[in-house]
């Protein structure tokens, strides 16, 4: 090609150009030499395979294979640079005796070379703001199956929550603080410089009621949750504004960049690896429930006639009978119970009321304890995680392949999920100048029982543990049996009608989803010259995920069954182009300039279709429906253009300075007002190659940036609109959106500074990171809750302030170096971060903005309110509290704690005062430890389960007093007006129901402090197993997550989150599945 | 190579590039352009509508106001009214007064009057007369409720919220009665005479009265009629009432009630067809029903409401003592649920369709206001034919046999007193309150009104200081986003929410 002919001219005038301005004669013709040798770790000895041998300012290079070795034609006694991720770069001169070089570890490597945002690399060196990274190993000690939790502990500055549904269950991941009030803040997930889809779409389902055809909601898992961490070979937090800036409004609360593995190894070699985890899951804690007291209202009243329980025939017992106020167990006091005998075989929980024969009669049961009830019905998880790998470097480029296979029982029974995935990543090299990169992944994830949680019958979780959770005296085996006998799938046998049988719940009861999801990119580059290339690029993520929910006959919220569908489509694509051009101009200034466009568009599209009645038991199809709901369908578009252009110049490699300009037009934003702009810049300096620092320095690097990051608004937000409702017989109904829309939307804007500091000490054994960072997000677009006496409930409005305030904190050590090869070694770092978020504004006129609240089904009385007020932090929860005098003391009447009848106390914060993760690397010969502790101080939250087993007598904690009454510890009026010590005994039941009133949020708010051993993993390696030299290896693991932990509450963990509203809400733990701990064995094989 | 030359052809070939670029910057202009307008595209919500459909609003509107009237009145309203009590305290505190501030019908309520101030205005832009009094009827019950259960409300500037208007201040509830602009009365009467000038209105979604206007207008008289009632004792309400009367326009029998047969499915169904078992288990008929029942030998809607209680469920024939009412406790003890009634079992199966339906208003209810009026003596007629016509029409109103009204009024605690003025009030009150069972807070609105029938207070039938409420709390949204106008409000009760304030025409 005659282009390319010229092109390579240019190319050598610019050599030409070199040689004149005198640069030392890096690439003076010398005779080349067969330069070879063998890269190993410097403590271990183990081979360091893909490690980059280069000749220093020349593209010449290679990189290592398997066994760590290398062969490179080099000009004699050049300059070799051999580097590695997380090793220091050692340079040396080319020669033709074979060499073994040892590369020291290098905990945070200076070396480390970053991807930024749209997948450019950059050296961490030069980075004018803070990014932290994670290798493949860091993220994968002890997995768990959300990609998200592999990172607590581990990055400064990221709050990750573990859901509350079990496995599968979505994770919150937030990155310095909130700076939001709407949508979710979670940071943008990208995949080889291309965004990925992390959001959970829930169903449309009903929440604010009891009553019956109210399907409750689900947790389908978040979108990153879904990609195996053993394809990934590094992930990289890009924290502030200014390192995100580029990826664009998306990126507004940092992003979680992914880069897949690639094929190593020498040319024409391949590489497998398979690796097999398998760990078993139990709970990590459960109430502590007392065995002493059965259902009853209250057997023990201080006057009046006792209240006990009794199963009423086929009638389940009326509401009252059920909280744990009832008698004492005695095996000699016989009860009428569920499943008393009632001859023929039958049990009373058998007699249909209405239909009870008279000839039947209940033979009456002795009462007694089954407090393990809960307990008997967990079933250990299992999962296991299984990944085969091929990798293998060609002629003309790479390729990566892998398959994996995740699957895990839940510790509910019935509950399980399953995840294939398929990825393939390849390099390919057409020409000199025209290369390309293609990642592809499916991923296929499926579970025949998604649970409900949360409030309400259709919560196996608020069978147990609700307000008038399951009584002490239920044995659950009785309770396997599902049926009542002759009437499977129509019946239910339980204890009570507003329960259903939790084995019904789990097994007939259930929610299903198939996901196929395929996500990929492919990029072509052509590089006109070595300075001056393009790039274009394009990436999707496609999925459609079909739910389906099944419901028995005789469930307490669908008397005829029930079955839905759900079915989410998702689109996203993301096409670009970027120019590079780089310029090292022999001066002491180098820089490099970039300028590109993308397209961004996303398609959502969601269909329900309901039958809350059926025809014939059993059978899920709506042509079995006795009456079908008309079809929902919505859809979502959004577009976004962008336009950008960047800029690095540095000055002698100590000083860097990095520009960056993006435009977006934006399709949710109304039309002149859709075009929005927004810089970065960002300054580094490495003191210590400027001036002499004391010896103990060995590197200082001081940097500084500023950013702004603006956003749009939700898709349909600028024009009104009315709403159709589900029909009234055959009339269509519509009304007003009760939602304003607002023409005049204007994007929101965050602004981020930062300063920062790295430094190392002591020939780099110990190092220092830290990052004050400050930031604003104004013109925030709310859907500010107005007083409904306006006609609306919310309206679309600009106006909110909140700032953010935080540093992070940084701390690695090479606490012990191996004084001899495969000795003792060990590594760890600290990850320290606070971050206060601050209300500073809300839109005019408004004082306080509810944007969350969680209730019990609408009773509105009984809500947490998480309430922005202006000067107050984000993430104050407000609530009921009991009455108290000024010196704080609760005040009693007649015996009864008091309680305010506004929702206006704050009852705390959920937001962490600071977290601490401390992650350790031990090795020792072949042996290899490493753990890691998450250390959350302070927060609060409030929670239910705790709520459930105390309103229900459940708790250990409910049994003082129970039979000689209770005078509560406070203050009464003496009728005068003056509060002094309550004396008022009443009986227990009216005392703890007094205490613990469901309305009286602040009876349940906890310490969030935790501490927690996160993963621990206890390995051996077995090398060269094919021989001595060959780079095969066997690693046997113990694994283990969440082994221990140290909290306030001592019956749940507060690492939780509320599902409610079809939003993820920290704060509340609404009757969570509980947290397990798991543990298990690893397994890795490469050859 | 000569030096010049590479320079040349350096400089040749960064002009190439930079054409290339220019012509690739034009390109993206062009395509700039398209962009421009795929961005307004892809904003058109594609899954509402953007302007009002008429027919469509009419029918949500009338169907949110029957359907939450249905609903509140089951799950809250059929407890202040003491018709019901619930057997647990878990449920109960509510319907025992404690001061709550029932915000989801407060939220129904407002946009039930948006809807229909939206369909007003529609109204007014098609002229069409028809839709704007049935927007004017819907909207005027809407806020209706709202000031007879909360008092003085935000009225005259609510509604506003699309011109930006977000926190309306607060009026007088006699502004919201007799507003010349948008009050309740003055509405209602533009409403009738809109109706009377254009007879022939026609307009789809009306699925109430199938677009007769002969039956708006008697429901909108009937209306009238309650409303002018209400506020007699602060405003002479006889030249009016005269005049509806006079004018003829009202309900002649249970057919012509303001009633709506709920769908058995959801989600529109009566509540209680698809109420947890549970749910319907705690709630048992209140003892000052029953006693009413038992005191006026009402042996016919005992059984249509009511079942026998558990200690005589298998009994067949009928005994008043096979019933029994709960009184409102916190806590029902064993032998009160046993001797208690619940509901009758066809609240659940739906099998009685007439006791299932939604009702603002009925015949028997306009029969009974109109006997009240004559016996104030504000109008001319007979008290007690009416007084008969509203007992009899409430037995036809829930599907009772013609013959079980005129027995009943044989019965001596209900045959006409017009022995004094207080012992016919009290015996047409008391009526009126078994006539609206399930009909929303119409039993205690009219004892706050007259003080029948002695509605049970203290002890353990009220957590709000031993006394009966005459109104709810304003719904914590008020409290904490419209604080000012809040305030301004609270402070006319004293400095702050009470939930003993009276606001106008129960001074």
């Amino acid at each position: 090609m005659i282009v390319t002919k010229r092109l390579w001219r240019v190319h050598l005038y610019y050599v030409l150009l070199l040689l004149t301005v005198g640069l030392p004669g890096l690439l003076m013709a010398q005779q080349p030499v067969e330069f070879s040798g063998r890269i190993v770790d410097a403590v271990d000895k183990a081979p360091i395979a893909g490690a980059g041998v280069q000749v220093k300012g020349s593209p010449k290079g290679t990189i290592t294979d398997a066994e760590g070795a290398f062969h490179l034609s080099a000009p004699s006694n050049a300059l070799i640079v051999i580097s590695f991720v997380g090793y220091r770069t050692v340079e040396t001169h080319a020669g033709s005796a074979a060499v073994t070089i040892a590369l020291e570890r290098d905990t945070r490597s200076m070396s480390e070379v970053v991807v930024t945002a749209l997948g450019i690399t950059r050296p961490a060196k030069s980075l004018g703001y803070a990014v932290q990274s994670l290798s493949t190993k860091e993220f994968t000690n002890a997995p768990d199956p959300n990609l998200i939790n592999n990172m607590s502990g581990k990055i400064a500055g990221v709050t990750i929550t573990n859901g509350g549904a079990g496995v599968g269950s979505t994770s919150r991941i937030v990155v310095r603080g909130e700076n939001s009030f709407s949508g979710t803040n979670q940071p943008l997930f990208v995949v080889d410089g291309v965004p990925i889809n992390n959001e959970t779409y829930f169903n449309n389902a009903v929440e604010n009621s009891s009553s019956q055809g109210t399907w409750a909601e689900v947790d389908w898992g978040n979108g990153a949750a879904e990609i195996n961490p053993n394809d990934i070979q590094k992930i990289t937090v890009l924290k502030g504004g200014t390192a995100a800036a580029l990826y664009g409004s998306r990126a507004a609360n940092g992003a979680i960049v992914l880069t897949t593995k690639k094929g190593t190894g020498g040319k024409g070699t391949m590489g497998v690896s398979f690796n097999s985890n398998t760990t078993l899951e139990t709970p990590l804690k459960l109430p502590r429930l007392q065995n002493q007291y059965g259902a009853g209202v209250n057997a023990y009243p201080l006057s009046g006639t006792p209240n006990t329980y009794a199963f009423v025939n086929g009638g389940g017992g009326s509401e009252n009978n059920i909280p744990n106020w009832g008698l004492k167990f005695d095996p000699n006091t016989k009860v009428n119970q569920f499943d008393s005998p009632a001859g023929d075989g039958l049990q009373a929980g058998d007699l249909t009321p209405g239909a009870v024969d008279p000839n039947y009669h209940i033979v009456a049961t002795p009462w007694i304890g089954h407090a393990d009830h809960f307990k008997k019905f967990l079933q250990t998880g299992v999962t296991t995680q299984n990944t085969l790998a091929v990798g293998g470097v060609t002629d003309n480029g790479s390729y990566h392949m892998s398959v994996g296979y995740l699957s895990n029982t839940g510790i509910l029974p019935g509950t399980d999920l399953h995840r294939y995935t398929l990825s393939l990543r390849g390099e390919h090299k057409f020409t000199n100048h025209l290369t390309s990169d293609v990642f592809l992944n499916y991923i296929n994830s499926s579970s025949s029982n998604r649970p409900n949680i949360g409030y309400g019958s259709e919560s196996v979780m608020y069978t147990f543990f609700g307000v008038y959770g399951m009584p002490m005296n239920i044995d659950i085996n009785s309770l396997k049996k599902q049926w009542q006998v002759g009437q499977n799938q129509t019946h239910q046998f339980r204890y009570w009608n507003n329960h259903d049988n939790p084995y019904v719940t789990m097994y007939d009861n259930v929610n299903k989803f198939s996901k196929n999801r395929l996500l990929g990119n492919a990029s072509l580059k052509y590089e006109f010259t070595p300075q001056f290339n393009v790039t274009v690029r394009t990436g999707t993520d496609y999925y459609t995920d079909n739910r389906e929910g099944h419901r028995a006959f005789t469930t307490v919220r669908f008397p005829s069954g029930g079955f839905r569908t759900d079915d989410v489509t998702y689109l996203e694509n993301n096409t670009d182009f970027l120019l590079n051009y780089h310029r090292k101009t022999g001066s002491d200034f180098n820089f490099s300039v970039s300028g590109g466009g993308n397209r961004f568009m996303q398609n959502i599209s969601y269909t329900r279709d309901i039958a809350n009645a059926l025809i014939t038991p059993g059978l899920y199809n709506f042509s079995n429906a006795q009456n079908q709901l008309p079809t929902l369908y919505q859809k979502f578009d959004k577009v976004i253009y962008s336009l950008y252009a960047f800029g690095d110049l540095d000055y002698k490699k100590v000083l860097y300075l990095n520009v960056t300009a993006r435009n977006d037009w934006s399709s949710t934003l109304p039309k002149g007002q859709n075009s929005y702009f927004y810089p970065a810049a960002s300054l580094s300096g490495i003191i210590s190659d400027m001036v002499a620092l004391p010896d103990a320095f060995s590197f200082l690097k001081l940097r500084v940036s500023a950013s702004q990051v603006g956003r749009d608004a939700d898709p349909y937000s600028v024009a009104n609109t009315y709403l159709t409702n589900t029909p009234f017989n055959s009339y269509p109904l519509t009304t007003a959106n009760a939602v304003l829309a607002n023409a005049g939307l204007k994007p929101s804007t965050t602004t981020t500074g930062e300063v920062g500091t790295e430094m190392r000490f002591l020939k780099d054994r110990f190092g220092l990171d830290f990052t004050y960072y400050s930031s604003e997000t104004k013109n925030e677009i709310v859907q500010l809750p107005i007083p409904v006496s306006s006609g609306y409930t919310n309206a679309y409005v600009n106006g909110a302030t909140i700032d953010n305030k935080g540093v992070e904190i940084m701390l690695s050590a090479a606490a012990i170096r191996p004084k001899t090869p495969g000795g003792l070694g060990w590594d760890m770092n600290f990850n320290f971060s606070h971050n206060v978020s601050t209300v500073k504004a809300l839109p005019a006129g408004i004082n306080t903005y509810i944007y969350a609240q969680v209730t019990q089904y609408d009773r509105y009385y009984r809500a947490i309110q998480y309430d922005a007020v202006v000067g107050g932090k984000i993430g104050n929860m407000y609530g009921n509290d009991f009455k108290r005098d000024p010196k704080g003391e609760i005040i009693y009447k007649n015996g009864i704690p008091q309680m305010t009848s506004s929702q206006n106390t704050l009852l705390g914060n959920y937001n962490p005062d600071f977290i601490l993760g401390w992650y350790n690397d031990l090795s020792y010969r072949n042996f290899n430890l490493s753990f890691t502790w998450d250390w959350h101080q302070g927060g609060k939250y409030f929670s239910y389960t705790s709520l459930g087993v105390l309103a229900g007598g459940m708790s250990v904690e409910t049994l003082p007093g129970r039979e000689t009454g209770i005078i509560g510890k406070g203050v009464m009026d003496d009728g005068a007006g003056k509060y002094v010590p309550n004396t008022i005994k009443v009986d227990a039941a009216t005392y703890y129901n007094g205490y613990y009133n469901a309305s009286n949020n602040n009876a349940f708010m906890y310490d969030e402090t935790y501490v927690k051993l996160r993963e621990v993993r206890l390995g051996y390696t077995f090398r060269h197993l094919l021989g001595k030299g060959s780079g095969s290896s066997l690693n046997v693991s113990l694994i283990g997550r969440n082994l221990l932990e140290f909290t306030q509450n001592k019956d749940i963990d507060p690492e939780t989150l509320a599902l409610r509203g079809q939003q993820i809400l920290p704060g509340t733990e609404f009757l969570s599945i509980p947290a397990t701990r798991s543990m298990g064995i690893s397994v890795g094989v490469n050859f | 190579m000569k030096n010049y030359e590479v320079i040349t052809n350096t400089v040749k070939e960064t002009y190439m590039i930079v054409s290339k670029y220019i012509i690739s910057l034009a390109a993206a202009a062009v395509l700039f352009t398209s962009c421009s307008k795929e961005l307004q595209r892809v904003n058109i919500n594609p899954n509402n509508l953007e302007t009002p459909d008429a027919a469509t609003l009419l029918s949500n509107t009338i169907v949110s106001e029957f359907y939450n009237n249905a609903s509140i009145s089951w799950t809250l309203a059929n407890g202040y009214n003491q018709y019901m009590t619930f057997s647990s305290s878990y449920y109960d505190q509510p319907t025992r007064y404690s001061p709550v501030s029932n915000s989801p019908y407060w939220t129904a309520m407002y946009e039930a009057a948006r809807d229909a101030n939206t369909l007003y205005n529609t109204g007014v832009k098609k002229s069409s007369p028809f839709l704007q009094a049935a927007a004017l009827a819907l909207r005027s019950y809407a806020f209706a409720q709202l000031t007879e259960l909360w008092g003085d409300i935000p009225f005259t500037q609510a509604l506003e919220g699309a011109t930006g208007s977000y926190t309306p201040p607060y009026d007088g509830q006699q502004t919201v009665y007799t507003d010349a602009g948008a009050g309740i009365i003055p509405s209602l009467r533009r409403a009738d005479s809109l109706l009377k000038a254009n007879p022939s209105g026609l307009l789809g979604g009306d699925l109430l009265f199938n677009a007769n206007v002969a039956s708006w207008r008697r429901f909108i008289n009937a209306l009238r009629l309650r409303y002018l009632l209400r506020v007699s004792a602060k405003m002479d309400p006889s030249t009016e009432m005269q005049a509806i009367v006079s004018d003829g326009m009202l309900m002649q029998n249970a057919g012509q009630s303001a009633a709506l047969t709920l769908p058995t499915t959801t989600p529109y169904n009566f509540p209680s067809l698809t109420e947890r078992t549970g749910d319907f288990q705690v709630k048992y008929m209140n003892s000052l029903l029953y006693n009413t029942f038992v005191n006026t030998g009402d042996s016919a809607r005992i059984q249509a409401y009511f079942a026998k209680n558990p200690n005589n469920a298998s009994k067949t024939d009928f005994n008043f003592s096979y019933f029994g009412g709960m009184p409102m406790v916190i806590d029902a003890d064993g032998t009160q649920v046993a001797t208690s009634s619940n509901f009758n079992a066809t609240f659940v199966s739906g099998a009685n369709k007439s006791l299932i339906k939604a009702r603002l208003i009925t015949y028997a209810e306009q029969e009974l206001i109109l006997a009240e009026a004559a016996v104030k003596g504000f109008i001319g007629g007979d008290a007690q034919t009416w007084y008969n016509n509203g007992v009899n029409g409430a037995f036809a109103e829930i599907g009772i046999t013609d013959a079980t009204g005129p027995n009943y009024l044989g019965h001596s605690a209900v045959a006409f007193d017009n022995s004094t003025s207080a012992a016919s009030l009290q015996q047409i009150i008391t009526q009126k309150w078994l006539v609206n069972i399930d009909n929303g807070f119409e039993g205690w609105i009219e004892f706050r009104r007259t003080g029948y029938p002695a509605l049970v207070s203290g002890g353990s039938a009220s957590l709000n200081n031993g006394a009966i409420p005459t109104r709810f709390l304003y719904p914590t949204d008020e409290v904490t986003i419209n604080a000012k106008n809040y305030r301004t409000e609270v402070a006319n009760m004293g400095g702050s929410e009470i939930t003993t304030y009276k606001a106008w025409w129960e001074k």
